[in-house]
Order: structure tokens, then sequence, then C-alpha cells
């Protein structure tokens, strides 16, 4: 095998990406602001569960409340001092914080959740579309994972074409509950579990992983996104295409120089091989060559091994 | 399942266990708070008529089954175990425990079971001879298929074990290991078909052994030091098919109805007479670094960038890929209603070229001695730059107004040809705005727009002109062939659009916490007309409507109506097929 020279150059457009990064890292450091603490004094959690009885009883098998044993601010620990609100009962009182988010705040559940697990959850995409972290999760139940729905169903809520793909003839078995929206996508990052690098296609090619080669003979839209082809979340074509064989390939290649040729009708049987007969039809060359390419094509995501013909070049990812 | 498998399970398992058990914490006056549940049930699987291309994921064991599913949680303290397992059938089965001692030990195993059940192909249409003339006489070129094992029913069970263990390290609460694993295996068979020609075009379908086994493992440490955040994680992950691989036997190549010219048909194949492997899944590994560094800058935003070097190897041809990426996140409050988020990376690519040895074409024959060998380059070695920058205003929490713009461009250094620097730029932009007046009601519009210039299209092009008198003829023979005819062709292709336009609109009305109405629109046009030729256009629409009512806790209804329409004219298919 010959290796490539290094070819690689800092192009300009990444330059100026770059510049402009690092101009908005100066910009900020102008900025600061600051925030009052409320004017009241913790209470104990006996005090909330005066008249938030239900709350505290749910929230005492709490992951949140169990962490926080023989400390009894456990309420307090995230809505702040409570005295003011036990005397008025207000609710503008305390501490809310599903009431407070804004997306140009800090987040408050960030304070603690703040591990390289959620450390692009500021402005990740995900973020800015909810109101807040109870959205998704109910702070004070004792749920798996304190979410309000379980998965698929309270990704779904929101992500209703993915609801509708899921349950297209060909989908990943997600409605099956054998594969989650969490197995692809991380809600609180960028990055998923068990994927190794970050090249694109390494998201599929994590379960997949016979189709990772490299290989000696490519496919080259399998280099370049899966995404080409297929449509993970659900498609009505078999095998998660976009469109039905032929219509899928010939999207890109020209169709089997054989297609042309008219079809014998009647019945034949291959001169040098007599056992192998036949009906064929005026059509039926056509049949055999125009309905599913994979069928004589079948390594179309890549082979090592050569095909048979030279005119090919071996490429034909027939073997 | 084989030994290892089992063997790491009870490892992983017994190092997770461990641990809670020997907690030095177990505080003797906090009570165990438990509670289990049983569920036994039984359920009944039939199937009529052709069942082979139904319940690809959910065919369950052929006749009457016992189910049963058993969850245990408990705590004592700060510790907590949960236990949940379900056996559907045979096939289908999970298992999920997971343990936390205080703040400190948190581990979990899960094992799941399925099964995919796969297609099987008859190849029916595959049976056809072609007719030389109107007068239906038959010719040469003709197709024929044979099925080794007709009543074969082809599927592979999946077995997957994870296990996950994150340890804060005794008397640093800022330093974190983390541990996690994979393992997938794929265990059945599938149909293989092989297609042969030369003597008749004749497609064999088999039945092959799946044996694919993946294993990942991951090992990293995260620490923070005041407002950095600091991590690092490698990744190895393996894959090896066990199955053995599949044989067959290529016809020796001749012409199929007048055999005298052997030698003529058997100097244009690489194989012939032969039995040779086919569908040969080679061997992989692939290893990453991962190294993370974050810098919280308090009420003012965060710095994240990230770096990772990574090497996949196709351990069976030799063949490598390494790549080389970087990050940068910049997110900004300007002001306490502003945000602005930065993205930019860089990731270099290089996979190894590979040489293509074929015999000489025509060796030996008149006009023969053609050398058809040849350098495959690689589209996978590229440059990838992004950038984008999102600005949000939200003046108060009724309104959030969102306003986007980004870059892409993908250089691919050997892509259509060796050094030709083919290159795809995308640009997006975006703007949206959503609209909160209460917490019963919400809404959100969004509205994004893609221009890519020079979208993935293959090398090759669509049509051949009519005419050599471009082509020079080959060297040692009067004949035009293969390299020379790609000059004769025309007409750019791709199912990629080069203008995306897309609009969201969501409203949601929850009157109280035990109601819900949402309705929405998704809609998007992708279309390409950039092509000398052909045009390519995609259309999505989805309009959709939900309610949700929970009069009690024991109740919960829930209706949901959505249309789905997606349409892609790829007008090169359509027309011929037509025609």
């Amino acid at each position: 095998m010959l290796k490539s020279p290094k070819r690689f150059t800092f192009k300009r457009p990444v330059g100026i990406t770059l510049a402009c990064v690092i101009g908005l890292v100066f910009l900020s450091l102008v900025y600061v602001s600051g925030e009052s603490p409320p004017d009241a004094v913790e209470v104990g959690d006996e005090t909330c569960s005066m008249c938030h009885d239900e709350v505290s009883q749910d929230f005492k098998s709490n992951i949140h409340s169990r962490l926080a044993v023989g400390d009894d601010h456990t309420c307090e620990a995230c809505h702040g001092p409570g005295s003011k609100h036990a005397e008025d009962g207000d609710p503008a009182s305390i501490y809310n914080a599903p009431k407070d988010f804004t997306s140009t705040g800090k987040n408050m559940c960030a304070g603690c959740h703040r591990g390289v697990a959620y450390s692009s959850w500021d402005g990740l995409t995900h973020f800015e579309a909810v109101e807040g972290c109870s959205d998704c999760h109910k702070i004070h139940t004792e749920k798996k994972h304190l979410l309000a729905k379980q998965e698929p169903q309270l990704c779904f809520d929101c992500h209703t074409l993915k609801r509708s793909q899921a349950r297209m003839p060909s989908h990943h078995p997600v409605i099956e509950g054998l594969v989650g929206c969490l197995d692809c996508h991380s809600v609180h990052s960028e990055d998923v579990k068990y994927t190794v690098g970050d090249d694109d296609r390494e998201l599929c090619l994590s379960c997949h992983t016979s189709l990772s080669g490299p290989f000696i003979f490519e496919h080259e839209p399998v280099n370049e996104d899966c995404g080409i082809c297929h449509e993970p979340h659900g498609t009505v074509a078999d095998k998660l295409l976009m469109q039905n064989e032929p219509f899928l390939c010939l999207s890109c290649h020209p169709m089997h120089f054989h297609v042309t040729l008219v079809g014998y009708e009647g019945e034949f049987s291959a001169p040098l091989h007599p056992e192998r007969t036949g009906v064929s039809t005026r059509d039926g060359i056509k049949q055999a060559v125009l309905t599913k390419c994979t069928q004589c094509h079948s390594e179309v995501h890549g082979s090592d091994l050569p095909s048979q013909s030279i005119s090919g070049a071996g490429r034909a990812l027939t073997r | 399942m084989k030994r290892p498998f089992l063997k790491s399970l009870v490892v992983v398992t017994a190092v997770l266990i461990l641990p809670c058990l020997s907690s030095p914490v177990l505080s003797q006056e906090e009570p165990t708070y438990s509670v289990w549940s049983l569920w036994l049930a039984g359920h009944y699987t039939g199937y009529e008529d052709f069942h082979k291309k139904i319940g690809e994921f959910d065919r369950g064991e052929e006749g009457a089954m016992p189910e049963v599913k058993l969850s245990y949680s408990g705590y004592k303290g700060d510790q907590s175990w949960d236990f949940f397992g379900h056996f559907y059938d045979p096939k289908r089965a999970s298992l999920d425990l997971s343990g936390r001692s205080r703040d400190v030990f948190s581990g979990k195993v899960s094992y799941r079971s399925s099964y995919r059940q796969r297609a099987t192909d008859l190849l029916e249409n595959l049976m056809a001879r072609e007719a030389v003339d109107q007068q239906n006489t038959p010719g040469g070129k003709m197709f024929t298929y044979e099925h080794e094992n007709p009543d074969a029913d082809f599927g592979y069970t999946r077995h997957e074990l994870k296990t996950d263990v994150q340890v804060k390290v005794p008397g640093s609460a800022d330093l974190t290991l983390r541990a996690f694993h994979r393992s997938i295996l794929e265990k059945g068979d599938d149909q293989k078909v092989v297609s042969m020609h030369c003597s008749s075009c004749h497609m064999v379908s088999k039945s092959a052994d799946v044996d694919r086994r993946t294993h990942t493992i991951s090992a990293g440490v995260e620490a923070t030091a005041g407002p950095v955040l600091l991590s690092y994680l490698g990744s190895y992950r393996t894959f090896k098919s066990e199955a053995a691989v599949p044989g067959a036997f290529y016809d020796t190549a001749q012409h199929p109805v007048n055999r005298t010219l052997i030698d003529e048909f058997g100097s244009r194949t690489v194989f012939n007479g032969e039995e040779v492997p086919f569908g040969q899944i080679p061997e992989t590994e692939k290893m990453a670094h991962t190294l993370k560094v974050k810098t919280d800058m308090g009420k003012n935003g965060d710095i994240l960038g990230s770096f990772t070097n990574s090497r996949a190897k196709n351990k069976s041809a030799g063949l490598e890929v390494t790549g080389n990426s970087g990050s940068l996140k910049y997110v900004v409050n300007p002001s306490l209603k502003t945000k602005v988020i930065a993205l930019a990376s860089l990731a270099m690519i290089e996979s190894d070229e590979a040489q293509i040895d074929l015999p000489l074409w025509r060796d030996g024959l008149t006009g023969g001695g053609q050398d058809f060998s040849w350098t495959r380059y690689s589209n996978l070695t590229r440059t990838v730059a992004k950038g984008s920058a999102e600005f949000i205003y939200q003046p108060n929490r009724k309104y959030r107004l969102f306003l986007s713009a980004g870059y892409e461009g993908i250089e691919r250094d050997d892509y259509p040809y060796f050094e030709a620097k083919g290159k795809t730029t995308k640009l997006k932009a975006s703007a949206g705005g959503k609209y909160r007046p209460n917490s019963r009601f919400w809404g959100r519009i969004r509205y994004s727009f893609e221009n890519i210039d020079d979208p993935f299209s293959p090398y090759e092009q669509m049509f051949e002109r009519a005419g050599t008198d471009v082509l020079e003829k080959l060297e040692y023979n009067n004949w035009y062939y293969y390299f020379q005819r790609d000059d004769l062709r025309y007409g750019s292709v791709t199912n990629q659009p080069s203008n995306v336009h897309s609009v969201e609109l969501n409203l949601n009305f929850r009157p109280d916490q035990n109601a819900s109405l949402s309705a929405g629109l998704k809609a998007s046009l992708g279309t390409n007309r950039d092509t000398d030729s052909l045009d390519f256009e995609r259309t999505q629409l989805q309009p959709q409507v939900s309610a949700s009512v929970a009069p009690t806790p024991m109740w919960n209804l829930f209706g949901s109506l959505a249309y789905m329409y997606d349409k892609s004219n790829g007008l090169a298919a359509v027309a011929m097929m037509d025609g």
C-alpha cells in the first residue's frame, strides 16, 4: 500500500472563524453581571412539608434527597431560603427554578450537573429549545432519571416527525423498546457514549461495525454520509433506504447497459448448463437488471475482494 | 454466547457490586427501603402464509410462551440499588442492574437480547434470456438463479452487554474516574447472494453464518480545578467476524452459447473456474483519544475546547484511516438579555491509498496485454472546517428570538481523482422566535435556509455521448474500452439538494397539569437545479395535532394524528423507468 503525502493547509475561512471566536472571548470579558441573594433565611424541610406534604413525601425517596442524607434543608438547597415564603405563602417569595429560566441566564441545575457529560449543555440546540430542565424532568418524583415520561414518548412529544418515522415499515426498533433515542442521541452534550472518535459516520458505525472499513474497494457515499442513502428514523422503503431500489441507485448511477435488450419469449435452458432452465418474457431482461441492484452488487458498503470482471477494474462490489 | 462473553459479564458484575457491599459508610441507623414487583404473563405467537418479511424486530418464538418481569429497588441511607429483568422468550430478554453509593460510586450493568428477522429474496425476477431479433431468436445473454436453501428462515440474535462505572477518587471530590464497556454479539444466519457471469449470468442464494463481535472499552478521567474542567477519554473498539467466510464456485468463463471462445472470455475475468470466498468481513480496530478543556466564566459564559485523535485499521487488508480534529465552543452572555454561541471546528482525515493489481486484460491474445491496474484514492481523505454563530435575545420570559449563521467546508483531497481538491461549501442561516405568555401556552416558529455549493455527487457522469471521435484507441488494438469511454460521459447527477428551506411551527396549550393540546407543522423543500441536465427535489410536510387528558392518576388518555408527506423527484430515474 502507498501512503498519501500530507496535503493539508490552513484555510482562510477557518482562520477567520477562529479569529472571530478569539475576538468574542475578549469581548465577553467586558461584561460582568451579578445577582442579589433573596432576603430570607432557611427554615428546614419540616416547615416546607407542613404545606407541601405530598411533594415532600415523594421527595424522600428521590435521588436528590437521598444524596443529602442528614441534611434537613434539602428543599432549600434548590429553592433557597424559605422563611419569607413560609410567612406569606406567596409563590413569588421563594425561588422557583422553572419560572426563573431564561436562555441567557445561568441554569441552576448546571451548578451541580457540570461534569464532562454536561460540558456542552449550555448553548446546545436542545438547551435553547426548552424552557428549562423541568420540561423533561420532574424533579420531585422518584421515576427513573426523574423523567416526566419515559423515552421514546418523552422525545416524541416534541419530535413529532420522528414519531411518524418510527412507525414506518422500515425503522430502528425504537417502538419495540430494543433501541432508545439515547442510544444515538446525547441529550445534554454532543458526545455519544460508545462511539470512538468523532468521524461524522461514527454514530452509525459504532453499532454497524462490520461496515466501518476502510475497504480496498469503496462506495464513495459510504465515506461521505450514511444519510445519503439511509434515513435512520424510518422509511417506507426497505432497509431504511430513502427510496426503493433501483430508484435510489439510479439517482446517481446510469442504468445497467443490458437494460435495452429485448427478452426472448418462452422456455429456455442455458446451453452450457442444461440444468439451468426457466421461462423468459419480452421484459425479462429489464426485470432482471432493473429491479434490485443489490441482488448482484451485494457488497454495496465496500469490500476487500475484487469483483469478477477485469473491465470493471474489480470494483463492482459484487463480492 | 461464547465463554469470554459470559466471563466478562461475571467479572464486570462483580466489580460493580463489590464496592456497594463493602462500602464502609453503610449507616446502621438508616432503615432500608425497598419495593419490588413481579409480573407473570404469557403470550402466543402464530404465523400464516409467507411470514419472512414481517416482524423484523418483534417476531417472537412461535407458539405459547411464559413471560416474566421482575423489578426490585432499594435504598439505605445514601446507597441505592435497582434491578430489572424481563424474559419475553429465549431470543428476547433484558436485565438491568445499577447501584450507587453516596456521590462517590455509581455503576450500571445492562444486558439485552433481541432477534432480527431477515428478509429472504426469492430472486424470481432473475430469469430471462435475450432475443437477438424480432423473430424471437434466442441469444446468448441470459439470467438464471438457484436457491440452495429455499425454505431457510434467516435471522440472527443480538446480544448487547453494557457496563458503566464512575468513581470519585476518595479524598478528592474533584477527580472522577470513568470506565465503560459495550459488547455486541450477533449470531445466526443470513442470506448471501453471489453472482457470476460469463457462461450465463447466474445468481446463487446461499445461507451464511453470522457471528459478528464488537467490543468497545473506554476509560478516562475528569478533574475540576476551580472554573476549569479537564477530561481525557481513551476508547478502543475491535470488530471480528468469527463466521466462516462463504465460498462459491465461479463458472469457467466462456461464451454462453459458443464454448470455443474459452480463452477470449477467460482473459476478461480476475478469476473463473474455481471456488473463491465472497462476502468477507474484515477484522477492524479503532482507537481514539479525546481531550477536553472547559473554562466556566461565571455569569459570563464558558469556553469549551476539545481535541480528538483517532486511528482506524482494517487488519485484514492493512489499510488505515487517521483523523485529527479540534473544536472550540464559546458561549457568552454579553448582557442579561442576550447570548452568543460561537462554534469553530477543524477535522483532517487521511485514508490510505490502495494499489489494485489485476491480471492483464486479454493477456496473450491479439491486442491484449492491457493493464487495468489502478490506485484507489479515497474520498474519505478530507479536511472539514465548520464555523457558526448564534445570537439569542430574550428580553423577558415571554419572548425569545434566535438568529444564527453557519459555514461548513468539505475539501476532499482525492475526489473525484487524485489531488482533485473537490470541495463542498455549505452556508446556513436560521431565524426563529418563541412566545410563552404564561405557563399554559407556548408557541415557537423557526425558519432555516441552507445553500450547498457542489454537494456530493458521483464521479461517473450519467449518460454516454454517441460516437467515439474524441477517444484514443487502446494501445494494442482498435477497441475503445472502459477508461476511454469515461470521456464520453456527460450529465452530472446527485440526490443531494443545493438549496433547502425548512419551516417549523409548534403551538402548545396546557390548561392544567392534567391536560394538554398541541399542534404543529414541519415542512422542508430541498431542490437542486444546479446540475447541467437533471433536477432533484425533495418535499417533506408533516402537520400534526395531539391531545392528552389525565382525569385521574390512574387514567391517561392520549391521542395523536400526524400526516406525513415525503416526496423525492430524481428525474433521471423516473423518466427512464417510465420510458
